[in-house]
């Protein structure tokens, strides 16, 4: 059998699945409670947000600058609401810092028409408190200090159980089931390899990888008779237009919600695997030779998707039939582009709707969106970080464009401004958005596209282009940052076509607080000086806007078949994991984490092969960057959540390509 | 198409009538709902039970069927569907009464009997409309007669609507009009689809849709099949099916008494062992490279187009368990035929599935004895939880010994004519399996009470006893120990059912070994007087049992019929503030999967009897009526009975897969007149 990974994939598989194992086996260990739906099984827990502390009470009120609590006279008060569902709770957790003395304090727990339940007396002091409450249920909470004292409120945490984890026992535990999973993990291996012994051990054409791509090649063979008789240039035109249609699909579903209900969910997802599929129809281009595709990267994305249909199968989720539509619709999709002599006329095609898509996108903007000042940009999203995700996904197909046509030496005049208008209009509603993980994806792809210009040699054409390219950029950032601000800005207003998308979550440029009042001109803040407060801040909570909260949320809830949906996070909201890899884990359980982390690696490693392949083809950057884009943005951001996201089609689009370039070069 | 003319002409009937059905219904509902034909609001009907019984203002006269007002201010409470809603209209259907008009008011109640209004009404012999008060919302009502003591009033039918009803005559009427319209227009259109379109481009869709498929199963059927079954013997191979198909039997029996069936959370699973039983019964069978085949028979067509109609209301309902029967079927059963048909003989496949039922009728049959008792004067539930189930068990299992008699005579004659020599022996003790198991499956369905499971059992016994009839006659003249042989046989499965007789009363309680389900249907054929007094001899005995109550079952259909539409619904109705089954397989399709869903569900079924007539009469191979016996049995329980249990009856099971076998015979057929072979 020729071996798909190395020794040190095989190594990392080995080690991951040991440590995930006596990982789990710790947590069960310190919880004392075997629990497969909830590993680190410490019961409810509710974060309250932090915006709660801002809020004004009697005598008490929240100072901006210093961004203390001021208690200004004796028994000044503050009533916070429970905004999580559940009102009964066992402990309640109080972290203050930053206190000027130590003082008495109260806290009232108050019914649901704020009558007094009971109260719990105790000293406000530096550090954690643990009150224990009463078993009743409460739905406003309301802290009183006897003294006038100024601090800071860390965090409140209601818990249903003492948090009383022994973590000093866990290295110990964690060393010893890692040992006995290790152990065991090897007497298995060995126990497999014995049976092996004497059978023939060679897959070859009879392999299960061969033979799911054998039927699909039937299948792609026998349906590609239905678009059988039209030209090149129809098939593209096609292409082109099932990849918009997909595109716009995807947009409309996360806009409108169509993913919520089942049966529209289940609809959505049967309509864009038809496209996918109708795209793979016209692209198939029989060879007589299927694919060679035993490499790490189709085994990790194999696996990944199995786990998926396992886990959708054992606990039905709110988003469904992922691996479905994946091992159903997108791998025949594959098979069928890495059959075509011309593979980089998909992608061509591809980046093309996209493009297309973008410019629709600016139209809207432009006439239906403005741009409020004070607050984040939102464009055609509902959410300002998802729009920033789009533009980063727009921009890799610009930058594609660009790279493939630097080179050629007749580089038509409209494709040059399009691209560079393109990338300038980007950068302008980038910048808008105030996303700082779109803008480090953005950074990345940029630098990647900067790195592949330097290396090669490069005719004198180039240098023209390149030149034509800057000159374009400075004519295109003035029209952007004149004409094109003022545009978003008073146009929709002026012609009254402001559109209400609705349920937008508009929030405040940096610099406004949404409870000081305070507005100051759009100008005076920004990107910079965001980005600045994160890093001056020195806190993982600010550096991530909070998302360290949610992160634990989603750890505390790692099981082993996943979650039907969302965690409850701050305040009992349910949100996304903003992360992909905690998105994954948890929708699809623990184990997932070991192929896709592979998946991950192996598309990065393999979209920069491809640009340096003997047998390249065109338009390989593009690749990578999707590769790049969508780690970059899973680190912070939500990505992995399927049919929501055009940056999440457009990775998978790309692995495609990269399963072919793999192919090629195992051919060779 | 010439050969499938009749049928097709059938099924565009069929389809013309349900687009009437359709328009008709939306016509009298006054919009164009496709969520619900007739767009008619919520109903509740109030049982027709609960009009014949006793209170203590209403004397209940069993002989005359209705009510003597016993005080000068008589009323009645009745319960509602439990909820508090308003109401608009309230339909009193007086049969018979002695008094012109009798006038009184009606009671709203909340929860807690909390008195809400009364209005004042007046009501005569016939249907009353009375229209209520839509602000208030009832939970329960009453109804109260005043000055009307000694007055004779038989209430027939009591109905709280939000919206007005519409008579069946006037529905009748907009039916015959749409229908003619219907006809004129499906007339013209393929007067005009055959004058004008000869585009074979839906056929090609068709093809290439069927043939990917076959390649897929032929695939994975090849890799898997040759790693199972092409590692067996033929023996082996036969023993193994009759071992799969007996656990996927038992597992389906097991699931349906302890409620999977019903369990969303745990049905899946059910759902998929039963697959995997199935696929490994198909790659076990696996004997030679595959071959693709023509599925382009009835049969087939309307296999794949109730499994794929059934997956497409999938699409626009949201439904928890009706759906996995068809993505199951689909592909799973479609692949058992597949394999199935690629078989040298198939026939073995139907007679390991025959086995299979022996083998375990016989493990049922002793499980009964041991643990399930037979109350007095309650109908008896068998390994199931409802009589009902019971009946169609029996009625399988005397269609396979019967079939298998036929078999047996079949087997003697040739014998006789090819050798002139018989294994007496075996053949006595094939008679005492066959007599013995028929007898068994008789006194099952006797015990069951189940009426029309009777009168099927009886409708099959009067099919084959000619049969087997004429065939003894005609052997006796050679072999004339087969009349001792039969005779032997019945007096020793006589003493056999004796057993099984006394068992079933006595063993389990002796033994203390009584089993009982959860959820379980106990029915009574004791009424009136006569349930008192076997109270009074036995009490406790009729506990939690419940009298038959054939008059509901109108009112049944009529509330499914109601809630007809286009891609069906999730659940169950809710009749008489309980979740009832619709006792009858066509509305109970419609009703889950759109009404379109009969269409390729008639047609299932008519091709199934069809092929089982040919089957069971034709003129070369070995012939078998188990199919056309099967295949009456189910469509006559369609009509009475709730038979479609999808992964959960025995009955369901054989009737589905037993196409693969009519299928093959079809497929032989075809590929002959296409000269594919």
């Amino acid at each position: 059998m020729r071996k798909a990974g190395g020794l040190g994939l095989r190594l990392f598989v080995f080690l991951m699945t040991g440590m995930i194992l006596s990982g789990i086996i710790t947590v069960m260990f310190l919880t004392k409670s075997i629990n497969l739906d909830k590993f680190y099984d410490v019961g409810a827990v509710y974060d309250v947000s932090d915006t709660d502390f801002e809020l004004p009470g009697t005598n008490w009120y929240y100072d901006y600058e210093d961004e203390l609590i001021v208690a200004q006279a004796k028994d000044a008060s503050c009533n916070y609401r429970m905004k999580h569902g559940r009102k009964n709770w066992g402990y309640l957790y109080f972290y203050i810092e930053n206190l000027s003395r130590e003082t008495p304090a109260r806290i009232d727990f108050l019914g649901e028409d704020s009558e007094l339940l009971y109260s719990i007396d105790f000293v406000f002091q530096n550090g954690r408190s643990v009150l224990q409450l009463e078993d009743k249920d409460f739905y406003a909470y309301k802290v009183t200090v006897q003294d006038p004292v100024s601090f800071a409120i860390d965090g409140v945490q209601f818990r249903e159980r003492e948090y009383n984890i022994a973590w000093n026992q866990a290295p110990a535990v964690f060393a010893v089931a890692l040992m006995c999973c290790f152990l065991l993990m090897l007497l298995t291996v060995m126990l497999f390899r014995r049976c092996r012994v004497g059978r023939s051990r060679s897959f070859g054409k009879n392999s299960w990888l061969m033979t799911w791509q054998k039927c699909y090649a039937y299948v792609l063979e026998r349906c590609s008779v239905l678009f059988y008789g039209l030209s090149e240039r129809e098939k593209s035109l096609l292409r082109w237009l099932f990849f918009l249609a997909c595109m716009l699909l995807i947009h409309f579903s996360s806009l409108r919600g169509w993913t919520v209900n089942i049966a529209s969910q289940k609809r959505v997802v049967l309509m864009l695997g038809v496209l996918i599929l109708c795209i793979a129809f016209l692209s198939w281009e029989w060879r007589n030779k299927i694919p060679d595709w035993h490499n790490p990267l189709a085994f990790a994305w194999y696996a990944v998707w199995f786990l998926c249909i396992v886990s959708d199968f054992v606990v039905p989720k709110s988003l469904r039939y992922l691996g479905i539509f994946m091992l159903f619709s997108v791998e025949p999709f594959y098979l069928a582009w890495n059959s075509m002599k011309r593979p980089e006329r998909l992608i061509r095609e591809f980046l093309s709707a996209l493009r297309w898509f973008y410019w629709g996108a600016c139209i809207f903007c432009l006439f239906f969106s403005p741009l409020v000042p004070g607050f984040r940009y939102i464009g055609i999203y509902r959410n300002t970080n998802a729009f920033a995700g789009f533009l980063v996904t727009a921009n890799v197909a610009f930058l594609t464009s660009l790279d493939d046509n630097l080179g050629t030496e007749k580089l038509k005049k409209r494709v040059l401004v399009e691209n560079v208008f393109g990338l300038v209009t980007i950068w302008g509603f980038l910048m808008l958005t105030e996303s700082i993980t779109s803008l480090t994806a953005y950074a990345v792809e940029w630098m990647i596209f900067l790195w592949k210009q330097f290396p090669a040699e490069k005719k004198k054409s180039y240098h023209k282009n390149l030149r034509g390219v800057l000159l374009w950029t400075v004519i295109s950032s003035a029209i952007v940052m004149t004409v094109g601000r003022w545009g978003i800005t008073y146009v929709p207003s002026m012609i009254g076509t402001s559109s209400t998308i609705e349920e937008r979550e508009i929030q405040p440029a940096t610099g406004i607080s949404p409870f000081s009042l305070k507005v100051e001109a759009a100008g005076n803040n920004g990107v910079s000086k965001r980005v600045l407060e994160k890093i001056t801040s020195g806190e993982w909570y600010s550096l991530f806007t909070g998302r360290t909260i949610v992160w634990k949320a989603y750890i505390r809830n790692w099981n082993l078949f996943g979650h039907s949906g969302y965690q409850e996070c701050i305040d009992g909201k349910r949100m996304h994991a903003h992360n992909a890899v905690l998105q994954m884990i948890n929708n699809y359980g623990i184990f997932i984490v070991i192929p896709y982390l592979i998946m991950l690696y192996y598309s990065l490693k393999y979209g920069i092969m491809a640009v340096f392949h003997k047998k390249r083809i065109r338009m390989n950057l593009f690749f990578v960057l999707a590769s790049a884009n969508y780690v970059v943005q899973g680190l912070a951001e939500d990505i992995a959540t399927p049919y929501a996201f055009l940056s999440w089609l457009m990775f998978y689009i790309a692995l495609g390509g990269i399963f072919h370039q793999q192919s090629a070069r195992t051919e060779t | 198409m010439r050969k499938n003319r009749k049928l097709h002409m059938f099924l565009l009937l069929l389809a013309e009538l349900l687009i009437s059905v359709m328009i008709a219904m939306m016509w009298i509902g006054g919009s164009v709902n496709f969520r619900e034909f007739l767009s008619a609001g919520r109903v509740y009907d109030v049982s027709p039970v609960s009009l014949e019984q006793n209170s203590r203002r209403w004397g209940y006269d069993e002989e005359k069927k209705g009510f003597w007002l016993l005080k000068k201010w008589s009323g009645r409470y009745f319960d509602l569907n439990g909820l508090d809603q308003p109401w608009n209209y309230l339909y009193l259907t007086i049969r018979e009464s002695t008094a012109e008009s009798l006038s009184g008011y009606i009671r709203y109640y909340g929860p807690d009997r909390e008195d809400r209004y009364k209005q004042p009404i007046e009501v005569h012999v016939g249907e009353n409309v009375i229209p209520l008060d839509e602000e208030i919302p009832m939970t329960e009502l009453a109804i109260v007669f005043r000055k009307a003591q000694g007055q004779f009033v038989a209430v027939s039918e009591i109905q709280l609507r939000t919206r007005p009803r519409v008579s069946f005559l006037a529905f009748l009427k907009c039916f015959a009009v749409v229908f003619a319209g219907v006809f004129l227009f499906l007339a013209v259109a393929l007067f005009l689809k055959r004058r004008f379109i000869r585009s074979r481009r839906e056929n090609q869709v068709i093809e290439v849709l069927s043939y990917s498929l076959q390649d897929v199963m032929r695939i994975w059927g090849d890799a898997i099949g040759r790693r199972t079954g092409g590692r067996l013997y033929p023996h082996q191979r036969e023993s193994v099916r009759k071992l799969l198909f007996s656990v996927l039997i038992v597992w389906m029996m097991v699931g349906n008494v302890l409620g999977w069936l019903e369990n969303a959370d745990v049905y899946r699973y059910h759902v998929l062992a039963c697959v995997l039983l199935l696929l490994a019964i198909a790659f076990v069978s696996w004997e030679k490279p595959l071959q693709n085949r023509f599925f382009h028979g009835a049969l087939f067509k309307s296999w794949f187009l109730l499994w794929l109609g059934i997956i497409c209301c999938d699409f626009f309902v949201y439904r928890l368990l009706e759906s996995l029967v068809g993505y199951s079927m689909f592909f799973a059963g479609t692949m058992f035929f597949y394999l199935w048909q690629n078989m040298e003989r198939p026939d073995r496949m139907l007679r390991n599935l025959m086995g299979a039922l022996e083998i375990t009728f016989f493990f049922a049959i002793v499980y009964c004895m041991v643990f399930r008792m037979k109350l007095p004067a309650i109908d008896y539930n068998g390994m199931f939880r409802n009589p009902e189930e019971l009946a169609m068990y029996g009625v399988l299992m005397a269609s396979v010994f019967l079939c298998e008699m036929n078999g047996l005579l079949d087997h003697v004659a040739e014998r006789i004519a090819v050798e002139n020599s018989i294994g007496g022996k075996k053949i006595f003790a094939a008679c005492i399996k066959n007599i013995t198991g028929g007898a068994a499956a008789l006194f099952f369905v006797l015990r069951s009470g189940h009426m029309p499971g009777i009168l099927i059992f009886a409708l099959l016994v009067m099919c084959y006893v000619p049969i087997l009839a004429v065939k003894i006659w005609r052997l006796l003249k050679k072999y004339r120990m087969l009349l001792v042989h039969i005779i032997m046989a019945a007096i020793l499965a006589f003493a056999c059912v004796c057993v099984m007789f006394a068992s079933i009363k006595y063993l389990p309680g002796t033994l203390d070994l009584d089993v009982k389900y959860k959820n379980e249907l106990r029915l009574t054929n004791l009424q009136g007087m006569q349930k008192k007094m076997f109270r009074m001899e036995n009490p406790g005995s009729l506990a939690g049992a419940r009298a038959k109550e054939v008059a509901k079952v109108p009112v049944i259909w009529r509330s499914y019929a109601r809630r007809l539409n286009l891609f069906g619904h999730g659940g169950t109705e809710w009749i008489f503030r309980e979740q009832i089954k619709p006792y009858n397989a066509y509305l109970d399709m419609a009703y889950h999967h759109g009404i379109f869903i009969l269409l390729p569900y008639a047609a299932f079924q008519i091709t199934m009897v069809l092929a089982g007539f040919n089957l069971a009469f034709r003129k070369k191979g070995r012939r078998n009526l188990f199919l056309l016996s099967l295949g009456i049995a189910y469509i006559c329980f369609s009509f009475v009975a709730n038979v479609e249990i999808p992964w959960g009856h025995p009955l369901w099971l054989c009737f589905y897969l037993a196409a693969g076998c009519a299928g093959k015979m079809g497929t032989e057929e075809n590929l002959g007149k296409e000269g594919l072979t």
